[in-house]
């Protein structure tokens, strides 16, 4: 176990960029892929295209990953100054109050919830954030209506175990960067998307597909385990390898492709656990675009998604890049 | 006036033959091109130029269909589109293109007792009266399951700047889009005037707009929501009717391309015309349809602010729609001259 997969890991959860405000991470990964490919753009949508060359007789693979966190936009400021919030992406309001959070411009602040007798009181539209103005045009100098906060970054580890906000899905992101890195002999063309607005939607890898019209694509993600109290009964837990997932609610599995999958972890002896969740994933719109694209999805098992203390395994990273680096082996044709 | 014959004429989703027409009829010596495309889609291109802008609003209405016609003659309505239920009874309505009046029924004051008032009656209780004494009558008029029904409202003055009528969502659009391809030339830019279909169950038309087209960069023109009213709190009114026209913070289903948002606030302030945010998220227009097309179309919202929509009176302020034509016009221009570039 090389230590890039946490240096990664450091660098790209500290980088700001909810969804629609994706450059800075773009730019990020952009320094960080360019060793690896041999070609790094920026399509119309926004989505970073980083592209590897293949010999005649590859296919060519799409890796997709979203690169944006979810966030807040400013909406409304009070005459007191407090910026009131709407939520971008999956953002709770119980994960937001108390979170230390900043906007674009660099500014900080806090969030809080105007005071309520009982907890289901709690919504979005009574959250909001204190920048320390102390009028509405003060607070108006340093955050602008339509801008947007994610929380303040800071990333612990505890053995195994990584803590921070974002890392649905910037743990994607450093996945397909240790895939880039250690893909040394493949006769496929692969192509590595980072992808915008994987929170709101999904919207920009199903762009960023129609554009690449791969033969077959990976979509790398995180999904919430089941090993917690109360949580949904879905056989994912931390630390037991990458989960393959075989439906959700806009997907489901390609047959060939997910059983290529499951025999590549097979007779490599990598643990894989199958995921059946709801929600939505890139999946859903990457599989439909062009004249459709066979998808398999490789999920990392993550806790308390949408907070600012989402945890995940450093070894299930490893076995997700392990997993994809020994699929990109194979000939991968689908019959 | 151009409104005026946009609001009265009448279309619901897949029915936008009657808008359809008046706008052709009113474009079709003032552009270069006009044609219908497969899914019903008015396309009015005027100009050449090598960028390639798509102006969208749609033709559609939020409205009903013919669901069934009772034995006593009573005509049951299905919703096409987003119509709150408290807003329908006693509302006077047209059945077919042929505008048969009819009256959504509503029990009279007397009748109703203490609980019922205190109740919004369901949908699947209304019906509409027509005067008809049992289904043959109904049938003779033409009316059948799949016709449509609108509501029964006229253009028509409540001031000098603000006016009334149904369908403003997005018939303001409409004429926002047909005035910018009559007033003004851009010979720098080929613009597709793009007149939707099916906006209000699902943004339909306008993905195969955009996928046809292909355009550079598109704006979505709409009628949006405001609610700067009695008893709203100044920071509970979304948009104000009056204030100039709305960009969009973020929809619920797209967040506006940032680039053309940034230009667009530029532009206003630099030409000093009034804009505004819609303080709310949620809601989605036709960008959103034409944002994921093919690879990504750079793609935003700008709307006129308008009270009630989705009902049978909407209002919208003259002041509102000549600044959203003038923030149109001055953000060509910039494209035209190279000063901007998604």
């Amino acid at each position: 176990m090389s230590g890039k997969m946490l240096e990664r890991l450091q660098r790209l959860t500290s980088v700001w960029g909810p969804s629609g405000r994706e450059q800075k991470v773009a730019a990020m990964l952009s320094e960080m892929i360019a060793p690896f490919v041999q070609e790094v753009r920026t399509d119309r949508y926004g989505n970073l295209i980083a592209r590897r060359e293949g010999v005649a007789g590859g296919k060519r693979v799409l890796l997709v990953a979203h690169m944006d966190t979810p966030g807040a936009v400013a909406i409304n400021v009070s005459d007191k100054g407090l910026i009131y919030l709407a939520p971008i992406g999956g953002l709770k309001p119980f994960a937001a109050i108390g979170q230390r959070v900043v906007w674009g411009s660099g500014i900080t602040g806090v969030i809080q919830h105007e005071p309520v007798e009982e907890a289901k009181e709690v919504e979005f539209k009574r959250l909001f954030c204190d920048i320390g103005a102390t009028s509405r045009e003060e607070a108006l100098e340093n955050v602008s209506l339509g801008d947007l906060c994610t929380f303040v970054t800071d990333l612990q580890q505890l053995e195994d175990l990584i803590v921070a906000p974002g890392l649905d899905n910037r743990a994607g992101c450093a996945v397909l960067l240790e895939v880039a890195e250690h893909l040394v002999e493949t006769d496929h063309e692969v192509i590595f998307a980072f992808t915008c607005h994987g929170e709101v939607g999904p919207r920009g890898a199903g762009a960023a597909a129609y554009g690449v019209e791969p033969d077959l694509a990976f979509v790398v993600d995180t999904t919430p385990s089941g090993d917690l109290p109360r949580a949904p009964r879905v056989a994912v837990r931390l630390g037991g390898g990458p989960a393959l997932k075989l439906k959700d609610g806009g997907y489901m599995a390609h047959q060939g492709l997910s059983g290529i999958v499951r025999s590549v972890a097979e007779a490599q002896s990598i643990p894989l656990q199958i995921e059946i969740s709801g929600g939505q994933s890139e999946a859903q719109v990457v599989s439909a675009a062009g004249q459709g694209v066979p998808t398999a999805v490789v999920d990392i098992p993550l806790r308390y998604r949408g907070t600012a203390g989402e945890m995940i395994n450093l070894r299930d990273l490893y076995g997700s890049a392990d997993l994809l680096l020994k699929l990109l082996d194979q000939s991968l044709t689908l019959m | 006036m151009l409104l005026e014959k946009l609001s009265n004429a009448c279309g619901i989703p897949g029915r936008e033959d009657e808008v359809r027409a008046l706008l052709k009829e009113t474009l079709k010596d003032q552009v270069d091109e006009i044609w219908t495309d497969a899914m019903g889609n008015l396309i009015a291109r005027k100009g050449n130029g090598p960028i390639k802008v798509m102006l969208d609003a749609h033709m559609d209405e939020v409205g009903f269909c013919v669901g069934s016609i009772s034995e006593e003659g009573y005509v049951l309505l299905k919703k096409v589109g987003g119509l709150d239920d408290r807003v329908l009874p006693g509302r006077q309505v047209w059945l077919t293109e042929k505008r048969i009046p009819g009256v959504i029924g509503a029990k009279a004051w007397h009748l109703t007792t203490a609980d019922e008032k205190s109740r919004a009656i369901s949908f699947d209780n209304m019906y509409v009266d027509i005067g008809c004494r049992n289904r043959a009558e109904v049938e003779a008029l033409g009316i059948e399951p799949g016709e449509p029904v609108y509501f029964a409202s006229t253009f028509e003055h409540y001031s000098d700047r603000v006016v009334k009528g149904k369908a403003f969502d997005d018939r303001v659009g409409c004429y926002v889009v047909s005035r910018v391809l009559m007033e003004f030339d851009h010979p720098g830019l080929t613009i597709y005037g793009a007149f939707t279909c099916q906006e209000e169950v699902g943004l339909r038309g306008a993905r195969v707009a955009a996928y046809n087209l292909n355009p550079d960069l598109a704006l979505a023109i709409d009628g949006t929501a405001s609610s700067n009213v009695a008893g709203v709190e100044p920071m509970d009114t979304v948009t104000n009717m009056g204030d100039g026209p709305v960009l969009y913070l973020a929809e619920g289903a797209i967040l506006s391309h940032e680039g053309i948002f940034n230009e667009l606030i530029r532009t206003a302030q630099d030409e000093t015309i009034p804009y505004q945010f819609k303080r709310a998220t949620g809601g989605g227009t036709d960008a959103t349809g034409i944002a994921l097309q093919r690879g990504g179309i750079p793609s935003c919202s700008l709307s006129v602010p308008c009270r009630y929509i989705h009902t049978a009176a909407a209002l919208c302020n003259l002041d509102d729609v000549d600044a959203t034509v003038n923030l149109i016009h001055q953000f060509l221009r910039r494209v035209e001259k190279g000063d901007f570039r998604p």
